[in-house]
């Protein structure tokens, strides 16, 4: 029991520190892992003279979950855009008065990325949230294996459906798919000329059983470009940034890049973008915030470290003009233009399927099934 | 002679022990490996370096989520150890069906699956929010820990409690000791293995736990596991939390094993 | 000793306010169909229960029933015989060798896993020393995995209760000339019995009812009931369904506890 009494000196010691950690005066910040430079918001911290508490997640649910429990004071968030339009619905985010944000003007993003959020978006998105980085979804494939690149650039989303198109290969072959239901049936999809965002069960008939066919090697998120750069799976969907931000890690650890990315005809795109939870305590800040990130050498910092396709035309030319990213983007075009006048939509926010079962439980559902 | 002969069985016993060690340290030593690559994506061996080490001291939001591990695991376990002896101690002093269905109650949190408890902790502590706006963070994460572990430390601590000889409380007392000072003299004494394994269960689920720490926590506050846990995709999280890991390993094991040497030393010097 | 029965009332009260209460809650919420928690919309179903014996689910419980069975099964073949064999060892630093194998479950978990996901599959770090497998997806992968995560559970308890069981009586057998192997079956085992059945609790549920395990070692190809539960709290927030699922995993183990505690003579509880 002494002893007992002896930890209690360290843990008393260790709490004080923890405790004294964060104060009502700072920016309470909602990201994704590794989705921010930590050297830009020392340079934040140090020019508004505060302090930077971020709290960082996994997925656009887990930030849902965390701003509806109201249990951390946000300012700020980042989420992807069919959670920005769950969380308007429910009325968690307030109205952006961009005439407050110095850096701002209407037409400082990316032109396709415009359009889309003018007609695939919901009406009025564009006072909600301020766009952070974009991409699309695509084909991550390895190199390694010399049939593999042909396949996917001339089959699209059938390389990641269906085995039979690799012929005497398709055995070999590792396929992987997003575990994650709504990004994991999006090639049945979109291969199956269906709209991303149906609600009808009908359009979904096939999947199953076309989809066990394809018995996948790996279901995961982020495990599968990690496995693709390393060369354990050959082909796999992802988001056109986690090709680049495999490409940046295998660069600075000194080894080749063994993997390149295809973007099919049809596809969808994403943004992830900065909106302000009606739970923040901080408008100020908040707005101090999101008018720093969209300032033009913040923004290129940030693209740069994290390694997802900037939103603002400033830090393309930016790019365009740098002679150290020559050699990137003449291999990889679709660096700053990733829909490269490719057909896509955006990802809506879906509540019910046409017979009224919940839309996520269902296609969980049907993810169980093929693993099954 | 015969004493120091070896037999086949002692072999045997040996190798077994030897090869199971092996198997349960093969992940340590993997992430020692791993600690001391100079890759950052730790998917080939490129090099040896100390750099992921010295980060550990640089990257402040992991070493706070260190710091916060241990407060919480060392706090939890402290705060449950000496709780959990006085509950102990109440419910063994129960009438017997009282008593089985206190620990029936007991047992639920131990065998609930953890995003149960951690969703039922967060859902309860919640209701508090209107009234404690700051309250998320450190103090639910810790009410969280000291929580699931409580029950462990109860469930070692009964078993001796059942051991220990009625007539020795009964006795001091005749004598004329005070109830309390009973309790703190003699019988917490004799049950004192029983709260230091529970102690050390304690630790152990503290130190390691990361589903119900998730919903618990807030405001910035965040443990070394969901800090991991976090980054486990959009990068590769730095090897320096691999390299904290092997700190730690090296730091227990001595601590574990110079003494078992001394001892042993002392022992075969007397010889 | 009754004096204190009043130390358990706090206990009570606070396993109420955490355990009971959050039971009610889940236990109202399976009969519901409910927007997560906002009970204004909610309305009476008996749907959830019903969809108990959709195909997906009863698979996710026979994978985690093989899958938790089997590494507990073979926790008890290899941490029994270790514990006997440390326990029964004339070795001076008995307790320093137990330390040395609960170590491990100081190490991260995650981390674990991760090191574990080198080990098994073929690219990896471990070709660097000429090694390679492919074991990704396996039900053997996960298992292998799981056994190593959680053997030290499965050695503690036993340990504990084979150093205070009371050696005389497998003297008294010896003395009488019954052969070494029917004194463990007649004496040694039934003994140690409470130990082994600890350790079995200890295992079984946290390798049925966690995720991480299978999601990262099984390639995410075997669903687990843990993981259906995940996904309804956390991606689909359907509290209705999680809630209903980990009530039947509460049944399931409670009846597994109340009938293995009718082989245990002295109808004792866990530890």
């Amino acid at each position: 029991m002494k002893r007992l009494i002896l930890l209690l000196i360290p843990a008393i010691i260790l709490s004080c520190i923890v405790l004294l950690t964060g104060s009502t005066s700072s920016l309470y910040l909602l990201n994704w892992g590794e989705y921010i430079d930590p050297s830009l918001l020392a340079k934040f911290e140090d020019e508004y003279n505060t302090t930077v508490v971020m709290e960082e997640v996994g997925s656009s649910e887990d930030m849902y979950q965390k701003i509806k429990s109201n249990i951390t004071p946000y300012d700020v968030a980042i989420p992807g855009d069919y959670m920005i339009e769950r969380m308007y619905k429910e009325d968690m985010i307030n109205k952006i008065d961009l005439s407050s944000l110095p850096n701002y003007s209407s037409s400082m993003f990316n032109d396709d990325l415009t359009e889309l959020r003018k007609n695939a978006f919901f009406e009025g998105n564009e006072e909600y949230c301020v766009p952070y980085f974009w991409g699309a979804y695509g084909l991550l494939y390895s190199t390694r294996k010399n049939y593999v690149e042909d396949t996917v650039k001339t089959e699209g989303w059938q390389s990641i459906l269906n085995r039979d198109v690799y012929g005497t290969n398709k055995d070999d072959v590792k396929l992987a798919m997003y575990s994650v239901p709504r990004f994991g049936t999006t090639a049945y999809l979109l291969e199956n000329g269906k709209d991303i965002n149906t609600d009808k069960t009908s359009d979904f008939a096939g999947l199953v059983s076309q989809m066990k066919k394809a018995d996948y090697d790996l279901w995961g998120d982020d495990t599968i470009k990690k496995q693709i750069a390393v060369g354990n799976i050959d082909v796999g969907l992802t988001q056109l940034g986690d090709f680049f931000d495999q490409y940046y890690l295998s660069k600075n650890s000194g080894e080749e890049v063994k993997f390149s990315y295809y973007i099919p005809e049809k596809t969808s795109a994403f943004f992830d973008a900065m909106v302000v939870p009606k739970t923040s305590k901080n408008q100020e800040l908040a707005y101090d915030f999101i008018d720093f990130m969209i300032e033009q050498d913040n923004s290129f910092q940030n693209t740069t470290y994290v390694g997802y396709s900037p939103t603002l035309k400033s830090v393309c030319s930016m790019l365009e003009e740098d002679k150290d990213y020559d050699e990137l983007l003449s291999a990889y075009p679709f660096y700053i233009d990733p829909l490269q006048n490719k057909e896509a939509t955006l990802f809506r926010y879906i509540d019910e399927m046409d017979d009224g079962t919940d839309y996520q439980d269902f296609l969980q559902d049907l993810i169980n099934q093929v693993k099954a | 002679m015969k004493k120091n002969k070896i037999t086949v069985s002692q072999v045997l016993k040996t190798l077994f022990i030897g090869l199971v060690i092996f198997i349960l340290y093969l992940p340590i030593i993997i992430i020692f490996v791993l600690s001391i690559d100079t890759s950052r994506t730790g998917n080939t061996f490129t090099g040896i370096t100390f750099e992921w080490y010295k980060e550990i001291f640089t990257n402040k939001s992991l070493y706070m989520s260190i710091i916060t591990s241990f407060a919480v695991a060392l706090s939890a376990t402290c705060i449950s150890a000496f709780l959990g002896t006085f509950a102990a101690i109440g419910i063994h002093s129960l009438s017997k069906k009282a008593k089985e269905k206190v620990i029936l109650l007991n047992n639920i949190p131990v065998l609930n699956a953890e995003i149960v408890t951690g969703i039922s902790i967060m859902i309860i502590c919640s209701v508090l929010i209107p009234i404690i706006p700051d309250f998320f963070g450190y103090w639910t994460m810790l009410i969280a820990h000291v929580f699931f572990t409580m029950p462990y430390v109860i469930l070692s601590v009964i078993p001796k409690l059942n051991e220990l000889d009625p007539n020795l409380y009964d006795a001091t007392t005749d004598l004329g000791v005070r109830p309390f000072k009973a309790l703190w003299k003699i019988v917490i004494p004799s049950i004192d293995t029983g709260i230091i394994s529970g102690s050390l269960l304690a630790f152990t689920l503290s130190i390691d736990d990361f589903v119900i720490s998730y919903f618990t926590s807030g405001n910035g506050v965040t443990n070394f596991s969901n800090w991991i846990y976090v980054r486990l995709g959009r990068r590769n999280f730095t090897p320096a939390a691999y390299a904290f890991n092997s700190l730690l390993t090296i730091v227990i094991l001595l601590i574990v094993l110079v003494p078992a040497f001394k001892k042993n030393k002392k022992r075969t010097g007397k010889n | 000793m009754k004096k204190f029965k009043y130390l358990s009332i706090p206990y009570i009260i606070w396993l109420f306010i955490l355990v009971v209460l959050p039971l009610i809650a889940m236990l109202v919420l399976s009969f519901m169909d409910s927007d997560a928690l906002d009970l204004s919309t909610a309305k009476f179903s008996l749907d959830n229960w019903a969809s108990l014996f959709n195909g997906v689910y009863l698979n996710a419980f026979y994978n985690s029933l093989k899958i938790a069975g089997i590494a507990t099964i073979v926790c008890v073949l290899i941490g029994y015989p270790i514990s006997y064999i440390i326990s029964n060892s004339h070795l001076k630093n008995k307790f320093a060798l137990i330390m040395v194998l609960i170590l491990p479950m100081w190490s991260n978990q995650l981390l674990r896993i991760i090191a574990w996901e080198k080990i098994f599959y073929p690219i990896s770090i471990i070709n660097n020393i000429g090694l390679s497998f492919d074991l990704i997806g396996t039900d053997f992968a996960v298992i292998f995995a799981t056994v190593t995560m959680y053997l030290p559970f499965m050695i503690l308890p036993t340990f504990t209760v084979l150093e205070k069981m009371d050696k005389s009586y497998v003297e008294a057998s010896y003395d009488l000339g019954v052969s070494r192997p029917r004194t463990f079956f007649k004496i040694t085992l039934p003994m140690s019995s409470k130990g082994i059945m600890s350790g079995v609790i200890m295992v079984f549920l946290p390798a049925s009812t966690g995720f991480a395990i299978t999601e990262r070692l099984g390639g995410g190809k075997i669903v687990m009931i843990g993981n259906i539960i995940e996904n309804f709290f956390k991606r689909s927030f359907n509290y209705n369904m999680g809630s209903m699922l980990s009530l039947v995993v509460i049944m399931v183990i409670m009846g597994a506890i109340v009938l293995l505690s009718k082989f245990d003579k002295e109808g004792e509880t866990i530890i």
